[in-house]
């Protein structure tokens, strides 16, 4: 039986190392941003490959922002003509539902809860963690100070929470939006690892 | 059965000669851009020969009013047009179909608003936006009308957009066309056979939005069609309506921004022109005139835009640089030919606007100054959107906001100041040229950094 689970996560949560060892446990491939969109560009899906050569946007490419500076160019334009970062969110939303459709797997982030709403086996899954425990795991992670890492967060926040509730209809980290909601400093990440397993074994009935 | 299942990006872009391309994307292009600015220009010639000069003038104090509501016409109309194809590409009909549901009532709540809200200070923002005694008249007799349409014009745009975004450009090209051709049929008869004046002309416009809105709102009846208008749609949902307003406030802005240069430039030539009114007459009809090259150019970029993106992203540097290239030279024989029309005819395309002798020579002379640099702009507007199209969207609003606005604002201040009312009309072609050449400036840097 294929399944796949959304991990959708706080940035600083853990999320990424809890899809990771959790993926190693079921043994399925975990797709993140970078995996998902190489998987775009190979099944020939991303045939106009946006390629921002300029305006730095990594991971902030989406977002408010991103939306905002979009429609201005797009009134410029004149109404309604494609946009890029649209087309983009299509084009990986494709190809998360053509993995899916294939393999169980993991995804992270990228709204996949709402893209694949219509996956008959998805196990969706929010992340949080305790603001000392996010702020301590960014300031090693990225290499930040404190007040860096605080910055960085309520930056990432902001940004996630404008990219997913653009592109979905769920609210990002609203427990209605997922099956299972979960603080990852309660149980630390390994046990926290255990205990997802254990639901998504019996959501399976494996 | 419907016709939003994947629209896929065809392969030709990366293929087929450019030139071809060129043509086959900018062609509907141009006739949707263009359709309304000619619309406009012919109603300004049935009112200018069938009512008088005055009304041509009263008639220019009214497009600062009709971009502000355009404005608020086209945040709810972009707002909603964009979450419905996000939706869409999602397959998400249910949703969609909220979202369209959604923009109808929002259309309706915004359109009814301004109208109501607008009315009741008709003269004082008419007088605001550059009206006299003499021509106030005919700039509420026409604005009366067509703000008693407001909510018709509103949810007439946002339908076609909505059309647009759910895989049938062809039907709202159609509804363009359509209105307009109404338009220029039901106008002079209203005009000349009916004798209603400026009032006639108004009606004309609201009674085609109508026509056009009844079709459209059949095609969306349609049960077959997977997005379709249907009971339990309409109730605002909080989510939707915040999505809408915030992706529908930079095309807001845009707009009232446009709104805010025709005001000034009204206040600058009623303030410092020796005949404010001839002279606001005068920007009416030359701003109509060089309004169409300036449409036909916007639609040749729309039709270079695809193909730039789509072999900018396949690294297709060559393609690129060819549909650039085209893309600049079609959009400079273009602003040429209309160069050569405001410097080397004004007074008798004046002539088709009036029979008034002042305000065919005011007019010829407002044409003269304002088309100085108008060969520049075709390339500075190519530049522009040939940044958007390849994703460096902060250069092309940058851009964009140069020539219309950052620039020009200024110098409608600040030149009447030294050169009374030549000063205003002198300000357009400075911030052009100026606008220009920061073009070609970053456009040189651009392919610099390219090259190392």
């Amino acid at each position: 039986m294929k399944y796949v689970i959304s991990i959708g996560r706080q940035l600083g949560s853990g999320g990424k190392e809890i899809a990771e060892k959790l993926g190693r446990k079921l043994n399925i491939t975990v797709y993140d941003k970078k995996l998902l969109e190489m998987a775009a560009k190979e099944s020939g899906l991303d045939t106009t490959v946006f390629e921002k050569a300029d305006e730095k946007e990594s991971d902030s490419f989406f977002g408010s922002v991103m939306a905002f500076r979009n429609s201005i160019a797009d009134a410029i334009s004149g109404y309604g003509s494609c946009m890029q970062s649209d087309k983009l969110f299509e084009i990986q939303s494709e190809a998360m539902r053509k993995i899916a459709g294939e393999e169980s797997c993991i995804t992270i982030g990228r709204c996949a809860e709402y893209v694949l709403r219509e996956h008959p086996n998805l196990i969706s899954i929010f992340v949080t963690a305790d603001m000392p425990n996010r702020i301590r795991r960014i300031m090693k992670n990225n290499n930040l100070n404190e007040e860096k890492a605080k910055e960085f967060i309520a930056k990432a926040d902001k940004e996630r929470k404008a990219y997913h509730d653009y592109y979905a209809t769920t609210i990002w980290g609203d427990s209605k939006s997922y099956d299972l909601c979960i603080n990852s400093s309660r149980l630390g990440i390994d046990e926290t690892v255990e205990y997802i397993y254990g639901y998504v074994k019996r959501r399976l009935a494996l | 059965m419907n016709k939003i299942t994947k629209q896929k990006i065809p392969t030709e872009l990366g293929t087929e000669k450019v030139g071809k391309l060129l043509m086959q994307y900018a062609i509907p292009a141009i006739i949707a851009q263009t359709a309304a600015s000619l619309y406009n220009m012919i109603d300004s010639i049935f009112i200018g020969q069938g009512v008088g000069p005055l009304a041509i003038s009263g008639l220019a104090t009214t497009f600062p009013f009709m971009n502000l509501s355009a404005a608020f016409g086209a945040m709810v109309g972009v707002g909603g047009a964009t979450q419905l194809s996000v939706r869409l590409g999602q397959r998400d009909y249910e949703s969609a179909k909220i979202i369209l549901g959604n923009l109808v009532t929002l259309n309706i709540i915004v359109g009814i608003t301004f109208g109501a809200i607008s009315l009741m200070f008709l003269d004082e923002i008419l007088y605001f936006f550059g009206a006299s005694e003499a021509t106030l008249p005919y700039a509420r007799d026409f604005m009366e009308v067509i703000l008693y349409g407001n909510a018709i014009t509103h949810l007439y745009l946002g339908i076609n957009a909505s059309l647009r975004a759910s895989g049938h450009p062809k039907e709202s090209m159609y509804a363009t066309i359509i209105t307009v051709i109404m338009n220029i049929i039901l106008a002079p008869l209203f005009i000349y056979l009916f004798d209603w004046g400026i009032r006639g002309a108004a009606l004309a416009t609201i009674i085609s939005q109508t026509v056009t809105l009844l079709w459209q709102i059949r095609l969306l009846s349609n049960p077959d069609e997977l997005l379709h208008l249907q009971s339990g749609i309409y109730k605002l949902r909080n989510k939707i309506v915040k999505g809408i307003l915030s992706i529908g406030m930079s095309p807001f802005l845009m707009n009232a921004a446009a709104c805010l240069v025709v005001i000034m430039i009204n206040k600058g030539l009623r303030t410092y022109g020796a005949d404010g009114d001839i002279s606001i007459g005068s920007y009416g009809i030359s701003n109509r005139i060089s309004f169409i090259f300036v449409m036909v150019v916007m639609g040749l970029t729309q039709g270079m835009q695809p193909i730039v993106g789509y072999n900018y992203g396949a690294k297709q540097y060559k393609r690129v640089n060819e549909a650039l290239k085209l893309t600049m030279i079609y959009a400079t024989v273009v602003v040429t030919i209309g160069f050569a029309i405001c410097e080397g005819i004004p007074e008798l395309v004046a002539r088709a606007f009036t029979t008034d002798s002042e305000l065919i020579a005011g007019s010829a002379r407002a044409m003269r100054i304002m088309s100085i640099f108008m060969p520049l702009i075709g390339f500075q507007m190519v530049t522009t959107n040939f940044f958007q199209s390849i994703g460096m969207v902060n250069k092309a609003i940058f851009l964009s906001l140069t020539r219309q606005m950052l620039f020009l604002l200024p110098m409608i201040l600040i030149l009447p100041h030294f050169f009374g009312e030549a000063g205003v009309w002198y300000s357009m072609p400075v911030s052009d040229f100026v606008a220009s050449v920061l073009t070609i400036v970053i456009l040189k840097r651009q392919f610099n950094e390219w090259k190392h």
